[in-house]
């Protein structure tokens, strides 16, 4: 059962604390029908920690599930920066600089990526361990259209090592132009996938998009006028326990950036074997917790349980 | 405005003054460094040797201005040091030129429109030649990819607007004096409608553009273009039957790969929209068979594959995609810039003639 949550065929290592127990961390062992979800729990602004198995409560397709282990703050990161370069967003030198800051703020045993749009999503920064970028590579591609949809859906059709987990962070202003890929694509690849997606919105609102000519006779696209992909990038968002936040400018994004990582590491990984549910199909998820008054419990609505299929050729 | 501008600059730098700062030589200049004034004439012989990247590198890396009135007054003098072979001179000075603009694409249209512009002249002093035909496919289809990049940006800086006025010119001249050469037809039915349309001018009727596809689907070097464009036409008004049948066309008739992934990547996008999804799984497949994860139709497969449970083939294919091509252009990323898709043969040509 590899939902887009769920940790399939693999016999991995995880670093948990069971029971709440801290002392030497014990090894979780995830079995082909284990699902790990990703779970914010946020006091006002600040994230909790501290909690156990016993805190949760969780629902798969409301049949209350026993919760195996939670883990928490020391699984490694993989991050997936990507990073609109059209004119909309701001000069590239402020980018370059707010990815070597935000690059800084990774751990050692940390991976990231950027993709960056122009003509094509261009694959700048393939994963590479923590460390300073060579933001040299991060240029404004030819074409000068933004291929937001496309960039979005290629970061998220990622598997992270099944020891990692995969976070998607989004730097763009949400106007498509000529992606293959549709927001309707976009939202059932998020369902999907096994990254938590936040889209940092930048300057919402000041981009002008082109008037009077329309796409299809500029790129050639089946589109017929430059989109807002706004909603369906929310829509993405909350389909895997993401958010959206704004800021004024791409210099600002570090904080904002910060915010999410800081949010993210400090968020709980659920492992748990479904029971007394059917293994194909979508499977609402449900988190609560019963026992903690005035907390806001973030996941994501659901995942998606496969059988085995033949590939595609 | 633009265009009073850079005649402006261009009076304000006698050609003698550029002499002198173009005394620099061009040795000791690392690529990819931003410098003040290369020799010209020198990177014009080194070019003229073979040393074609080498050459186009250190030119492309210096200071805008550099590459445009001094650069075209220094290649001037260097044409004219030399009367020997003044074609095989002419061949060298605007292939250069040509090259230099490409490698500044991305971050400088004026400099592409200068220099192809002065190429053209220098071109029209004499009558066409056979080389200068060579020359032309490869300028016509980098006008056609820079033309359109100022198009996606026509409302938001002056220079997209003369760009596409000099593209309208430099196309026109270039027709008016290869009428017979079936490229520069077709860049003359599928790219100077949409040319027009952006200038607010009045285009010719699609009708027109339709039957001049047509007419050029016949042609043994150009009809699979011609088919995928008509191809396209017929998609866009929503007919996907004939769509259909003239993307199957170039399917079987077009010997390019990328002709041939263009045909089964729209082939697959009409599928999708006809309902045949597994039509549409077969074309994509055969659109990566011809380009290899290639970005757009590995995109397209998605949704087919999510709908079919095959969501781990999808993440399979865009891995392999992003690692394999990471800077994503192929033949559908291309297709809105005419025949720049074939750009890297184009430009081969040009340097295969060059003695």
């Amino acid at each position: 059962m590899r939902g887009v949550m769920a940790v399939a065929g693999l016999c991995c290592a995880w670093s948990v604390l069971l029971g709440g127990q801290t002392q030497a961390p014990p090894v979780f062992r995830a079995d082909v029908d284990t699902v790990a979800v990703n779970v914010s729990v946020k006091r006002g602004n600040n994230p909790v920690s501290g909690l156990t198995p016993h805190d949760f409560r969780l629902y798969d397709n409301d049949v209350r599930q026993r919760v195996a282990a939670v883990s928490q703050d020391a699984v490694p990161v993989d991050i997936s920066f990507v990073i609109d370069l059209s004119p909309s967003v701001g000069d590239l030198e402020t980018l370059r600089e707010a990815v070597r800051r935000m690059t800084g703020l990774l751990r050692s045993t940390d991976r990231f990526r950027i993709l960056t749009m122009g003509n094509s999503v261009v694959n700048a920064v393939p994963w590479q361990p923590a460390g300073p970028p060579d933001t040299s590579v991060v240029q404004s591609a030819l074409g000068h259209i933004s291929l937001v949809v496309d960039s979005a859906l290629l970061a998220l059709l990622h598997r992270s090592d099944p020891d990692r987990r995969h976070l998607v962070v989004a730097f763009t202003d949400g106007q498509d132009i000529c992606s293959v890929a549709t927001g309707d694509t976009l939202r059932r690849v998020a369902e999907r996938s096994d990254a938590v997606f936040h889209w940092i919105n930048i300057d919402p609102g000041r981009w002008n998009p082109l008037r009077g000519t329309g796409v299809e006779s500029i790129c050639r696209n089946y589109t017929h006028s430059p989109i807002d992909m706004s909603r369906f990038f929310t829509d993405a968002t909350k389909l895997t326990g993401g958010s959206v936040r704004a800021t004024t400018s791409s210099a600002t994004m570090t904080s904002v950036f910060d915010a999410i990582l800081d949010d993210f590491r400090r968020s709980y990984i659920l492992h748990f074997v479904p029971e007394g549910v059917s293994r194909e199909g979508w499977h609402r998820l449900r988190v609560e917790l019963p026992e903690r008054q005035g907390y806001t419990v973030r996941t994501r609505p659901g995942y998606w349980g496969t059988a085995a299929v033949p590939a595609v050729r | 405005m633009v265009g009073e501008m850079i005649v402006r600059v261009q009076r304000s730098l006698p050609r003698a003054a550029c002499l002198v700062i173009l005394a620099v030589t061009a040795s000791g200049q690392s690529a990819g460094q931003t410098i003040g004034a290369p020799s010209i004439p020198a990177l014009l012989d080194r070019y003229q040797k073979g040393e074609f990247d080498a050459a186009v590198q250190i030119a492309a890396a210096a200071d805008a201005e550099q590459v445009r009135a001094p650069f075209i007054a220094a290649a001037e003098a260097w044409l004219t040091r030399d009367a020997g072979d003044i074609i095989n001179r002419r061949l060298v000075a605007t292939a250069f030129a040509t090259e230099v603009a490409h490698a500044r694409l991305a971050y400088d249209n004026l400099t592409l429109m200068v220099l192809l512009d002065w190429a053209r002249q220098e071109w029209h002093k004499g009558p066409p030649t056979p080389v200068e035909g060579v020359w032309t496919r490869a300028a016509v289809a980098l006008i056609e990819r820079g033309g359109r990049m100022s198009a996606n940006r026509i409302n938001d800086r002056p220079g997209g607007q003369f760009t596409l006025t000099s593209s309208r010119k430099f196309l026109k001249e270039a027709f008016a004096r290869f009428p017979e050469d079936p490229r520069l037809q077709l860049a003359e039915v599928a790219w100077l409608p949409t040319l027009e349309e952006l200038l607010g001018t009045l285009p010719p009727p699609r009708s027109r553009t339709a039957r001049g596809l047509e007419r050029l689907a016949a042609d043994p070097d150009v009809g699979p273009a011609a088919l995928v464009e008509l191809g396209y036409m017929k998609f866009v008004d929503k007919d996907f039957e004939s769509a259909r049948r003239l993307t199957a066309r170039a399917v079987s008739d077009a010997k390019e790969p990328w002709t041939r992934y263009l045909a089964h990547f729209l082939g697959g996008v009409i599928a999708e929209r006809q309902g045949r999804f597994q039509d549409a799984l077969r074309e994509y497949v055969a659109a990566l068979e011809d380009v290899p994860h290639a970005q757009s139709a590995t995109i397209a497969l998605v949704p087919v594959l999510l709908r079919s449970n095959q969501a781990e083939a999808a993440f399979e294919l865009v891995n392999r995609s992003l690692n394999d091509r990471p800077d994503g252009d192929d033949p559908w990323r291309l297709f809105a810039y005419g025949d720049y898709v074939r750009w890297p043969l184009l430009i081969a040509d040009v340097r295969k003639a060059i003695h």
